[in-house]
């Protein structure tokens, strides 16, 4: 296949958990970065509220029901026309089987009527890409946190269309699980991330000494665990109420969140630091997340390296971030994915681009 | 008008390609002395692909699509409109046929029009269409695998109007629903109907599944009259398995 020309569109098609997402962007020239030109989102985050975290099936109708409005209201806000299209990409893993389908399938099919190339691409991937149509493209290599309900993992990117690498992962749930979960037991709703960061700014972050996961001597310098921490919280709040005492929500929550950012930014200087990388960049829906963004700046600068967070719209899951990848991999003039393409829950980080 | 049928409500997953006359092309043909047989009915299935794959709907659904055009010499983009089948059946695998039929008629700007499922089986049993491959003299019931113990049942007069159903039951449920619709079945169709007979003990006649000719034959007069198509609602006929959680119990496992 021969590199798509700089200047094409790609759209790209999100579906993989309760954002369903269109996207329209420009192919760059060599060395340079996707240029966004449009898109939608429509998300079914209200439709989980009442069961505390996201329902696959419920996820999955909400996608099949907004999908084609979704694509043509992306092609209304970008102003171009379904004929200026030269590829389709679409998120094909990792992420909820049932979801990932029905943009897979809505994806072939309109890959087929225009009879255009068509990329299943990664979505870590794409968080990561999501920065460089803000911040333009990254140097090389680069160093992400990926932080979300559905991932935390440390990646080193040495060329976003094919070479990425995880250096750690989360052993057990995601920063934005327990985010969710820590609202639960606080009664706080769903989803947790917005509130908890809210409520925390007016509390103590040194009041309660929850525990930091995975941060002694002999632990995986790069991976996270929150599952302790979730717990100790939810052990301490009943302990609150079993004494009749009343619960500090503000202070748990702001010792909660300390508890997360300070794992999370301090693991990412360190493996930067280790790496000799120079560029730490913060993705994912948790990267919208006001303390995050503070201490991560504020180690980064202390370290050295120059820090790049994509604005909170780019963050969260959608479909610019995925044509964004799609353009980067059709740019390289790698082979389009074939037709018997499907969804791949489970589809690891490196793989970029499937075959 | 050439017409692209898809139904991915069961494990097979379908792909046919139809020609359907208009009025003016019917008359045409009339007039040519040209109405006789089975050529004399506006619909004719040109090509069909078909595969028996649970897990690969999203898979080969496509795939199976431009085989089938291609054999009758057409790229997607001739396509004129769609038909597709709306279930009930198994939620993932259905909504890959929808997704796939509703983006089809996004990026081709055609008319997308859903069918219940059981309509595109019934369709090719009771009406004497190109392809019809079962026959029964009296009402036919339909029935397919709902899984967990339950059968998806839909009923037919013996000239192809639905007269109840879709609807989701234990198969030992099933002789008091037809009752209550007042319906008499004189044959089983549909690849749940081995699900039934043991308590409604009745010829089975085929297909097991939605064909091309069943499920154009339904949309027929919508196709021809250029109506304009209803939204295509999946029949799920259950709600999605959720259940709200309490706060510490669930987070702490006690
Ligand atoms: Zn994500």
């Amino acid at each position: 296949m021969s590199p798509l020309p700089p200047g094409s569109i790609v759209l790209g098609i999100e579906s993989s958990c309760d954002e369903t997402g269109a996207g329209l962007v420009r192919v760059p020239e060599p060395g340079g970065a996707p240029q966004l030109l449009g898109h939608e989102l429509a998300s079914s985050s209200d439709q989980h509220a009442r069961f505390g975290g996201v329902v696959p099936e419920i996820a999955s109708r909400a996608h099949l029901e907004s999908m084609t409005h979704t694509v043509r209201s992306a092609f209304a806000k970008a102003g171009v026309q379904r004929s200026d299209v030269s590829a389709v990409a679409v998120t094909c893993g990792p992420g909820l089987a049932g979801a990932l389908l029905v943009g897979v399938a809505a994806a072939k099919a309109y890959a087929a009527a225009w009879d255009v190339p068509l990329y299943g691409v990664n979505h870590l991937a794409g968080h990561v890409a999501a920065d460089t149509l803000e911040h333009g493209p990254l140097p090389t290599p680069s160093l992400a946190l990926l932080v979300s309900g559905g991932h935390t993992q440390l990646l080193r990117i040495g060329d976003l269309a094919g070479d990425i690498t995880e250096i750690g992962t989360t052993i057990d749930d995601a920063a934005g699980e327990a985010y969710d979960k820590v609202a639960r037991i606080l009664g706080l709703g769903y989803p947790g991330g917005p509130v908890i960061d809210r409520l925390a700014g007016q509390g103590d972050p040194t009041a309660i000494a929850f525990p930091r996961g995975l941060t002694g001597p002999r632990d995986a310098r790069y991976d996270f665990s929150f599952s302790g921490l979730k717990t100790a919280v939810a052990r301490w709040v009943e302990a609150r109420q079993r004494a009749g005492e009343p619960v500090p929500v503000e202070d748990v929550c702001a010792s909660f969140q300390e508890a997360v950012v300070d794992v999370l930014t301090a693991k990412t200087v360190r493996a930067a630091t280790d790496l000799g990388i120079g560029t730490v960049l913060v993705a994912g829906g948790v990267a919208a997340n006001g303390r995050l963004r503070a201490l991560a700046q504020q180690r980064c600068d202390a370290a050295g390296l120059l820090l790049r967070v994509p604005r909170p719209g780019l963050c969260t899951d959608n479909g610019a971030m995925i044509a964004a990848v799609g353009a980067l991999v059709a740019a390289s003039g790698a082979a389009p994915s074939s037709p018997l393409l499907s969804g791949d829950p489970g589809l690891p980080v490196s793989v970029v681009h499937a075959p | 008008m050439l017409v692209l049928a898809i139904d991915t409500s069961t494990p097979v997953v379908t792909a046919g390609v139809a020609r359907v006359l208009r009025a003016h092309e019917l008359i045409a043909l009339a007039g040519g002395g040209g109405l006789t047989g089975p050529s004399s009915m506006p619909t004719t299935v040109l090509a069909e692909r078909s595969v028996t794959d649970a897990f690969a709907h999203a898979e080969r659904l496509m795939p199976l699509a431009t085989e089938a055009l291609a054999e009758t010499g057409h790229r997607v983009a001739d396509l004129e409109a769609v038909v597709v089948g709306l279930g009930p059946g198994p939620f993932t695998g259905l909504r890959v046929g929808i997704a796939t039929a509703a983006a089809l008629g996004d990026a081709l700007d055609v008319p997308v029009h859903g069918v219940p499922s059981h309509d595109g089986v019934a369709g090719s049993v009771v009406r004497a269409v190109a392809g019809a491959v079962g026959s029964t003299d009296g009402p036919l019931l339909v029935a397919t695998d709902a899984r967990r113990r339950e059968v998806y049942v839909s009923a037919y007069a013996a000239d192809g109007r639905r007269l109840a159903g879709p609807a989701v039951l234990a198969p030992a449920a099933v002789p008091a629903w037809l009752d209550e619709h007042d319906v008499r079945p004189a044959a089983l169709a549909g690849a749940g109907a081995d699900l039934v007979a043991g308590v409604l003990p009745l010829p089975v006649t085929a297909p097991t599944r939605p064909l091309t000719a069943g499920l154009v034959t339904r949309a027929e007069r919508a196709l021809v009259t250029d109506a304009v198509p209803g939204p295509l609602t999946p029949l799920y006929l259950r709600r999605p398995d959720a259940t709200e959680p309490s706060a510490t119990k669930s987070v702490l496992g006690r």
